[in-house]
């Protein structure tokens, strides 16, 4: 029983730390760092890099009168887990935006939803430096300025049918692409994916009725 | 019982310095006091988050599994608001009783269980880093002997033996293999040098910009002292070389006497200073708790010796204790039989269950049953709805900057001595700062006349990897003495302006 014991302990021993190792080997050399859940428990990734810009988060929806609606916080109040702000400006990669609109909407009184809208609020950092701060290293007063962008937009019924980058990916890609040489060179070299490798052009298919109207089965479209 | 385990203390073999290092035996000290702080910090976690637990965790609101990130959908069942609720509620009464050393294995068992489910459950605002470093805590915890002294098993048992045995073992407490307490320090050491490395993979870390912009974020808690140290970048680089040192260091100062010091003085410093200049309340209080498990037997003699020697030189101190002790024997419960704590643990768990089922019915989170009916949504201003939805905006040019600065010394890419008055003849730096993202930028710096007239003007081209650039004005005595501006343009647009004051030459008196 004691040899079981100790051998049991040794086991625990060895295998936790080559867990931990395991963790820091795979964040070092970021390798499989995302395959599976409980990575996030061995990976020490406390300090993954701050943006310059503050970002903020509006669920909304829309009846069909054409007014708008706060669909998140609900109507029952906020859970604030890390400060002064709501649940759902952490989400950062927009995972619970669906389900928090649809839990509102499956607990309240409503008129119906024409679509619902996620908007992301974006502006530089420096403006939320207090002004005992602000003025000691500005001359100029605060020229706050918003920015927003639609992010994503859900039918009542929950589904997914319009999706963007963030503002600030979007900006990143407007000033990589503002670059004639580039955006040439990117025209010239356009990928594509040759599906029958040596085989000839296939016949045109039917030709679309211009005087019909494509249904591009995006039922919030107008 | 089982007789002593002998462990070479001579040779230096491989074998038995891991026999020494996992296998001596203390009277878990430190491990006690994390099994008491650690819980206590979360149980506060648990409370917040309680009357919520029915939209946070629950398939009857809005939970965000941490799976779902790493795209294993349904990893986890997704319990049902009442069991839910129920069970956050037990898992706010398991962390009680590890914090109080109540029935403390399966205690901590439960802990861990539940929290780590609850935390899987929602990885917005249950799954941070605090909460996994604890969850590696609650585990150790559970496999340690933790509760073996200084909890209310102890005392029970200690109550109990006191009837059997003869009264000098009521001074020997127990001893165990060190192996749990040594696995937690090692996870400590290795948290260290992953969140080392995460700093070597983060561009900016080490220039101090990064931190800038987290001192000037609103995501945690307020920190004004972080806000006033973004005015002096360089002290922030300064600290983050200091952090990345330690941090890489402590795994290998750690296991001596004045390298344990420096390391946990260092890292308490660290962690309260993110208490002050981050807005980070939780994090520090789970590390600093944890820290406890660097404590030795022979610390705490040390300790215990002070306090006697502080004891009898000290009256009014002995009066005070004695006090004290009188009041703790007149509420001490009499001796129980070794069945019946076991049973008013689980009638606890029962009543919490109950209790918390109840409570959160009444409370009625989503207004469901109320006289008046259901919950309406607020309405949301048209003209806010207007702004929102408006045309796409293309970032300005006055955002692309962060600040402009005016000195004359630079160190590790800093300016550091910001100044408004300078003497004819100085070398002025203004130094100017962007934000990222930004594109391959000109900027123009002018040197102007208080009236607008510019006096010496130059620019530079400023990659997008840079964040920073400074330019060089000699100021000749050409120039009359003064009120002048520096003013920063880009694109034909002024974005930022520091105003200076042009002094005259001081010249030698003749004598």
């Amino acid at each position: 029983m004691r040899l079981f014991k100790r051998g049991l302990t040794y086991l625990t021993i060895t295998g936790y730390v080559g867990v931990l190792l395991f963790g820091l080997f795979s964040h070092t050399f970021s390798y499989k760092t995302g395959r599976h859940p409980t990575m996030y428990y061995i990976v020490w990734d406390m300090f993954c890099g701050w943006s310059a810009y503050s970002i903020r988060t509006h669920i909304i929806g829309e009846g069909i009168s054409g007014k708008y609606y706060e669909l998140s916080p609900g109507p029952w109040g906020d859970y604030k887990p890390y400060g002064d702000l709501g649940r759902r400006h952490y989400d950062t990669t927009g995972g619970a935006w669906l389900k928090m609109a649809m839990n509102t909407l499956d607990k309240t009184d409503h008129e119906p939803m024409l679509r619902i809208l996620c908007i992301e609020e974006t502006w530089c950092k420096k403006y939320n430096l207090p002004d005992s701060v602000w003025d000691q290293r500005y001359e100029e007063p605060k020229d706050f300025q918003n920015y927003y962008r639609l992010r994503r937009v859900i039918t009542p019924e929950g589904l997914i049918v319009q999706n963007y980058v963030p503002w600030l990916t979007r900006q990143r890609y407007l000033q990589i692409n503002d670059n004639p040489r580039l955006i040439a060179d990117m025209s010239r070299g356009r990928p594509f994916f040759a599906a029958t490798i040596g085989s000839r052009v296939e016949p045109e298919g039917p030709q679309h009725d211009p005087d019909v109207p494509v249904h591009l089965a995006s039922p919030v479209g107008n | 019982m089982d007789a002593k385990v002998v462990i070479p203390a001579q040779t230096n073999s491989i074998r038995n310095s891991f026999q020494r290092f996992f296998f001596a035996e203390e009277v878990p000290y430190g491990l006690a006091i994390v099994r008491m702080l650690v819980p206590l910090v979360l149980l506060g976690t648990v409370c917040t988050r309680w009357s919520f637990s029915r939209e946070l965790f629950s398939a009857d609101g809005a939970p965000a599994p941490l799976a779902d990130i790493f795209r294993y959908y349904d990893f986890l069942p997704v319990l049902p608001g009442t069991v839910a609720v129920a069970l956050f509620g037990a898992l706010g009464f398991f962390l009680l009783c590890s914090s109080l050393g109540w029935m403390t294995r399966f205690s901590m068992i439960a802990s861990v269980i539940l929290y780590t489910y609850f935390c899987f459950m929602d990885c917005i605002s249950m799954a941070t880093k605090y909460s996994a470093i604890a969850t590696h805590a609650l585990f150790l915890l559970s496999l340690s002997n933790c509760g073996a002294i200084w909890s209310v098993d102890s005392w029970l048992k200690g109550k109990r033996e006191n009837r059997s045995l003869p009264q000098y073992t009521k001074l020997e407490l127990p001893r165990f293999p060190i192996w749990p307490q040594r696995l937690m320090q090692i996870l400590l050491a290795v948290i260290y040098f992953g969140a080392a490395i995460t700093k070597f993979h983060t561009p900016g870390y080490l220039e101090g910009d990064q931190i800038t912009y987290w001192a000037m974020s609103r995501y945690n808690n307020p920190h004004p002292m972080g806000e006033f140290l973004t005015m002096y970048p360089i002290l922030l680089s300064v600290m983050s070389y200091v952090a990345i040192v330690w941090e890489l260091a402590f795994v290998f100062v750690i296991w001596r006497k004045w390298g344990r010091i420096i390391g946990l003085a260092m890292g308490s410093a660290f962690h309260i200073g993110t208490f002050f200049s981050l807005g980070l309340y939780i994090f520090p209080m789970i590390s600093i708790s944890i820290y406890f498990c660097f404590l030795t037997e022979n610390d705490v003699q040390w300790i215990s010796a002070r306090l006697r020697r502080l004891y009898r030189k000290a009256g009014w101190l002995k009066q005070y204790s004695e006090t004290l002790r009188l009041v703790v024997e007149r509420y001490r419960p009499r001796p129980v039989a070794g069945w019946k704590s076991p049973t008013v643990w689980v009638t606890g768990i029962v009543a919490v269950l109950f209790l918390s089922i109840y409570v959160e019915y009444q409370q009625d989170l989503y207004g469901l049953r109320r006289a008046e009916g259901r919950m309406t949504l607020h309405e949301v201003d048209p003209e806010f709805v207007d702004e929102m939805l408006a045309p796409e905006q293309v970032m300005r040019e006055k955002d692309k900057f962060l600040s402009v600065d005016v000195g004359t010394q630079m160190v590790s890419g800093w300016l550091v001595d910001r100044k408004t008055e300078f003497m004819v003849g100085d070398s002025i730096l203004v130094q100017c700062c962007l934000n990222p993202p930004h594109e391959d930028i000109w900027i123009d710096c002018h040197f102007c006349e208080e009236n607008g007239r510019i006096v010496y003007r130059t620019g530079n081209i400023v990659p997008r990897e840079n964040l920073r650039n400074t330019f060089q004005f000699y100021i000749g005595e050409v120039l009359e003495p003064g009120n002048y501006y520096v003013s920063i343009k880009s694109k034909g647009k002024e974005v930022l302006r520091r105003s200076i004051t042009l002094l005259p030459k001081l010249s030698v008196v003749a004598n």
